[in-house]
């Protein structure tokens, strides 16, 4: 394997079947470090199912099958164990999914599992992680309550504080506002801004100027093909494909 | 035209429902009766009989005989008591036992009544002491020869009045049985407390454990499927056959344990185990199954092990599910008596322990409604106490899952 920092996935020729379903075809992405990626494209293309392939969340179906390789800073994600490689690479899911638990629990909860006993670094971690996703001020007061009395937009929050709260190096977001109302959304967008100083960000959206808006790196997949990558603006400004015109202009999808 | 046709069907319709409902009505209304039949009986024939003291109380009569000499004569206090002993000091009256029996009691002891120094003649340690006889204790078998040598003898199954003219007639009782009240039922509810503790105790964690595996671990497969149906089948197997089953494999595995006879708690509270593995592990799995995928995908991806997964989110949430088993499981034990008759025996004992042989409440009503003498009042008596159990656990198990679909719902 070449020794490239610059990329923190490398994804070669990947497919992947639910079943007979061969959903992602022959898949082959790199994705830099420290910048934001944008994944669009029309729904059931496969987005959510390639993102699962990064964190290796796609063992959990026992009908899927994988083939082809993905490297995680150089090294085989399928050599390294799956839960150090999801300590590295958190995931926020579409719809927001706290714990049952106590707020300050709910952040708490991956440091925990990670071995972290001693109370004032839990406390620690829950301030800045909260802090991080611009949290923390609304919820101060109240961390014992119940996570499930935040708004949908807090609780979007609370799970992106959960996923820093373990300190990984890539966030994985699937259409992280897909269930949030415009200031909620922008309020993620602001924090999606400020995170991608110190994290390498993957984003699912449907929403082409929030594609537009927040990332560095857009691909455009089709029926589980990847048609085009490329910068943004690039992309944006002067799709190199056909479909990825009609796709981003609106006249289909 | 359609207009018509519309009206005919409106119409049929109507008739047709209305018919629908009057089945309907009746069919509810002959099963409330029935249903309100059976609880009638049994409050009405139990009630009278239940009391705190049946359920404290031994099983078995203690007999203790004892000689009595008087040397005086006494008073009846302001002529009170209607059956008075002059010769004694001691007023009678009629009781009637725990079972419901009826028995003859001390309503009045003299101060200084005779009663009080009895000597007990029975061939054991305490033979020659003095025995304790108290207002309450209860009468039967009375021997002795009046001043001029003739045989008396009264016993319980006489009239109080004849049975206080026999002991006027004495001076001396050469003997007289005093019997403890026996019939209660505290060694069949030891019993069943016992069973139901053991059989959770041994249930619980193999039917938990054999949810989480069946749904969080095994792997889609033609064998995952063949333990669910078999999970579904044998959850429907009339409890009879697990008796004779567990009375095969257990009543031998328990001998081996070290028991002088396998009929014992423990064979039981094995038994009734499998017969609640299904019950268990179907209530729990569907718990587990409506857990939202989404806490397992959230813990997985924040870097938890899938043990620390299982403990931590899932099982906590599975928590109501987990007590609607239990209670479940606690009303099936207090109710079976097919399976436990092979296994337990119906035995009354008042001495309980794992290890021996004593009989749960179910088996009791059994044992005293079978004999010769059948005694339905007790049997109404213990048979409220079970369907109060039964219908505490039935109701909380609702309320619990009423509460969980609000939960899940909002
Ligand atoms: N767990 C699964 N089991 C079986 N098939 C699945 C599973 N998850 C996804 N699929 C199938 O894989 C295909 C791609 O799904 P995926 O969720 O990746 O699409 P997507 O691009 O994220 O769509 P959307 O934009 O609607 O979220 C779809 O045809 C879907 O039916
Ligand atoms: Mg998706």
């Amino acid at each position: 394997m070449e020794n490239n920092q610059e990329y923190d996935f490398i994804i070669k020729n990947l497919n992947l079947h639910y079943g007979d379903n061969h959903v992602l075809k022959d898949i082959n992405m790199e994705i830099k470090h420290s910048r934001v990626t944008a994944f669009i494209g029309p729904s059931g293309c496969g987005k959510s199912t390639l993102l699962r392939c990064l964190n290796r969340m796609n063992d959990l179906y026992d009908i899927c099958r994988i083939d082809g390789d993905i490297f995680y800073k150089n090294i085989n994600i399928n050599e390294m164990n799956p839960v150090e490689l999801r300590t590295k690479v958190g995931m926020v899911f579409q719809s927001p999914n706290p714990f049952p638990m106590s707020i300050f629990d709910n952040v708490a909860y991956g440091p925990r599992c990670n071995g972290i006993k001693d109370k004032a670094t839990l406390k620690e971690i829950v301030t800045t992680s909260l802090k991080k996703a611009s949290l923390y001020d609304e919820v101060k007061d109240r961390l014992k309550d119940n996570a499930l009395g935040l708004s949908g937009g807090q609780q979007q929050r609370l799970c992106i504080a959960r996923a820093i709260a373990i300190q990984p190096e890539v966030i994985l977001m699937d259409e992280p506002t897909s269930a949030l109302d415009p200031i909620a959304t922008s309020k993620i967008e602001e924090l999606i801004d400020e995170l991608k100083q110190d994290y390498t960000i993957i984003i699912v959206t449907h929403n082409m100027q929030q594609a537009a808006r927040i990332s560095d790196y857009t691909a455009f997949f089709l029926l589980g093909e990847v048609i085009e990558m490329g910068e943004t603006s690039e992309l944006f400004a002067n799709p190199q494909n056909e479909k990825t015109e009609d796709y981003i202009t609106g006249r289909f999808g | 035209m359609m207009n018509v046709d519309r009206e005919k069907f409106l119409k049929k319709r109507k008739l047709v429902d209305r018919i629908r409902n009057v089945l309907t009505y009746i069919s509810a209304f002959f099963g409330v009766l029935v249903l309100a039949a059976i609880l009638a009986f049994i409050f009405i024939g139990g009630l009278p009989n239940l009391s705190f003291k049946m359920l404290v109380s031994d099983y078995k009569i203690e007999l203790t005989t004892v000689r009595i000499e008087s040397d005086r004569k006494f008073e009846n206090p302001d002529d009170k008591y209607e059956y008075f002993s002059s010769n004694f000091g001691v007023a009678i009256e009629d009781g009637k036992d725990n079972s419901g029996e009826r028995i003859i009691v001390i309503e009045y002891l003299d101060e200084n009544s005779p009663f009080k120094n009895s000597i007990c003649i029975d061939n054991t340690d305490l033979k020659d002491s003095v025995v304790d006889i108290e207002v309450g204790s209860s009468l039967n078998l009375m021997m002795g020869e009046d001043e001029f040598g003739v045989f008396v003898m009264a016993s319980n199954g006489d009239d109080l009045e004849d049975y206080i003219e026999a002991l006027d007639r004495l001076t001396k009782i050469d003997s007289l049985q005093i019997e403890s009240q026996g019939g209660g039922i505290r060694g069949s509810l030891l019993t069943t407390i016992i069973l139901i503790i053991t059989t959770l105790i041994i249930a619980l964690p193999i039917g938990i454990g054999a949810a989480i595996y069946i749904v969080l671990y095994a792997k889609e497969s033609k064998f995952k499927r063949a333990i669910v149906s078999m999970i579904d089948m044998t959850s429907g197997v009339p409890s009879i056959i697990f008796g004779f089953v567990g009375a095969i494999i257990f009543i031998p595995f328990v001998t081996k344990l070290g028991a002088s006879s396998g009929y014992t708690i423990l064979a039981g509270a094995l038994t009734m185990s499998i017969v609640l593995l299904p019950v268990i592990t179907k209530t729990t799995a569907e718990s587990l199954l409506v857990i939202p995928l989404s806490y397992q995908m959230a813990s997985l991806s924040l870097g938890a092990s899938k043990t620390q997964t299982v403990f931590k989110v899932i099982l906590p949430n599975a928590f109501p599910g987990i007590l609607q088993a239990t209670l479940l499981s606690i009303g099936r034990i207090i109710g079976e008596s097919a399976a436990l008759l092979f296994v337990m025996g119906s035995n009354i004992s008042d001495e309980v322990s794992l290890f021996g042989q004593s009989t749960s409440l179910s088996l009791h009503i059994w044992n005293i409604t079978s004999g010769e003498s059948p005694n339905f009042g007790q049997a109404a008596a213990i048979s409220i106490i079970i369907l109060i159990v039964v219908f505490v656990m039935s109701t909380s198990v609702k309320l619990i899952s009423k509460r969980q679909l609000k939960n899940n719902g909002g």
